[in-house]
């Protein structure tokens, strides 16, 4: 199962606009992505558990993902955090 | 008879019916349903309603109000489609025999106070996201299709707990008498919004106003801060009449708008209007303006996701400049950064921007184009003036540079700056 850190750089932190994006990269690839931060944990489908993540700037993210797409699952949600949720989903 | 004191906070009588702006989601329907699999059905179809309802106001924000606002609808349309909302919403009806109304707004519900036991208090203000998905719902479910008045008898007082300026604004203006809500105070956006759409408003006039049922009768008069339920025939009376000298009095002004306004010493006082665009000109010239003090020239980069070219921005001053002719016109360049935010630049977050931050590049059209228009515009503009170049808000930083940018105001002008 793979799994990576990810550090939110972004001065706003996981908000309602990022957390969108993420749940949009991942949505409709079959995979179960899911984000831990701290104790709290969340899956990258769920909008509103992202947001409860409560991730601020410099935050570490862990993330793992399982199923067939598990790894393109994963690099799509990397791959946004570490553009700064710049690049496209 | 019954008074309810609140804020004053946009001048006006209205008189009607009083209409609550939503229901309480309190107050949803709540019963045991004998068949959960169709009730499941029914709520599946409300929120395929609601996701279309959602995909229309993002593209409606995003054309009117850019990607920032549009984002807002978008994240609504996702807690829509948030698996643990769907799995408490089906685990409650097909388990717990809950109707669809009940089913959704409890496990809304649950999301939102997962939200607002956060310590972030932005994340916690999304907790009111996710209550007006649940609302959006609710409405479907009931059967208000369309949104706050299309169920009421208009044009009424609306009544609301609290009303967002975007709420206000999408509102049909001839359905609403008046606005009265239980929070909020007159400092508010709303408030200020109110007054520029000359709707008597009272403001934080606390809970009872959520109390009053909907179509009674009530008077609101936004300059006392009052609203009273189910008038009298003489209070109804007397403020029929005070409305209607209002309106004379208005006539009248309007009548001697044009004349010059002269102090009794024999001093003439140039009454200068601050427009924000050609309509707002016009009707500042109708009212008899002497010209315009301030041109606040942001409507021309607001409510869009890029910036307008330096043609663009040319005609729109030219046009002003014509439309004002002899009369002088001072156009601000830009007063964006701090506090109004621009959809179409990507402008770095400042700590504290009042202290002035280095001109953006893509910026750079905005002056010439203003200098350009009244400089080498219309021949008839004798005193039109370019005033401003302020990406980040900040009049002392021009003068404290000396700025050629200000041509033709006296050193430390910045007193233009509204």
């Amino acid at each position: 199962m793979p799994s990576t850190t990810v550090i939110v750089r972004h001065e706003r932190g996981l908000d309602a606009r990022h957390a969108a994006r993420l749940v949009q990269a991942v949505k409709g690839r079959a995979a179960r992505v899911t984000l831990s931060c701290g104790c709290r944990q969340a899956d990258a489908t769920s909008i509103t558990a992202l947001l409860a993540l409560g991730c601020t700037q410099g935050t570490p993210l862990t993330l793992h993902a399982e199923g067939e797409e598990a790894e393109e699952a994963l690099a799509a949600v990397v791959a946004l955090i570490a553009s700064d949720f710049r690049s496209d989903p | 008879m019954r008074q309810i004191q609140g804020l004053a906070a946009s001048r006006g009588i209205a008189l009607g019916p009083a209409w609550r702006l939503d229901p309480p989601l309190s107050t949803c329907p709540r019963r045991n349903v004998e068949d959960p699999a169709s009730e499941w059905e029914r709520a599946q179809a409300a929120l395929e309603v609601a996701r279309r309802q959602l995909a229309e106001l993002v593209t409606r924000a995003r054309e009117l109000a850019g990607e920032e606002h549009a984002a807002i609808f978008q994240a609504q349309a996702l807690m829509l489609e948030d698996p643990a909302l769907l799995e408490a919403a089906r685990a409650a009806i097909e388990i717990g025999r809950l109707n669809a109304e009940a089913a959704l707004v409890d496990a809304a519900e649950a999301q939102a106070q997962q939200l607002e036991a956060l310590e972030d208090e932005y994340l916690r203000a999304r907790a009111a996201d996710v209550r007006d998905v649940a609302q959006r719902l609710l409405r479907i479910l009931t059967g208000c299709t369309e949104p706050n008045l299309a169920c009421g008898a208009a044009p009424v007082v609306l009544v609301a707990t609290d009303l967002s300026p975007s709420e206000l604004i999408t509102l049909d203006r001839r359905k609403i008498l008046g606005v009265c809500t239980a929070e909020g105070g007159p400092t508010s956006h709303t408030a200020i919004l109110a007054r520029g759409l000359g709707l008597p408003a009272v403001v934080g006039a606390g809970p009872a106003v959520l109390q009053i049922p909907d179509a009674t009768p009530v008077v609101l008069d936004g300059s006392a801060g009052l609203l009273i339920v189910e008038p009298d025939a003489e209070t109804l009376a007397a403020y029929r009449e005070r409305r209607a000298m209002a309106a004379r009095l208005a006539a009248q002004a309007g009548v001697r708008a044009h004349a010059p306004a002269i102090t009794r010493d024999g001093q003439r006082v140039p009454v200068l209007a601050n427009v924000g665009d050609l309509a707002s000109a016009q009707a500042a010239l109708e009212a008899g303006a002497d010209g315009a003090g301030l041109v606040r020239t942001e409507f021309l980069y607001l409510g869009r996701s890029s910036l307008p070219s330096e043609e663009e921005q040319f005609s729109a001053y030219r046009a002003l400049a014509d439309l004002f002719g002899v009369l002088p016109v001072v156009l601000r360049t830009l007063d964006i950064g701090a506090d109004k935010r621009l959809a179409g630049l990507d402008q770095p977050l400042e700590p504290n921007p009042a202290l002035g931050a280095a001109r953006h590049p893509a910026l750079a059209g905005a002056t010439s184009a203003a200098e350009n228009a009244v400089a080498g515009g219309a021949a008839g503009v004798g005193r039109a003036l370019a005033a401003g170049d302020v990406p980040a808000g900040c009049d002392d930083r021009r003068s404290a540079r000396g700025s050629g940018h200000s041509r033709g105001l006296p050193h430390g002008a910045g007193g233009w700056r509204a």
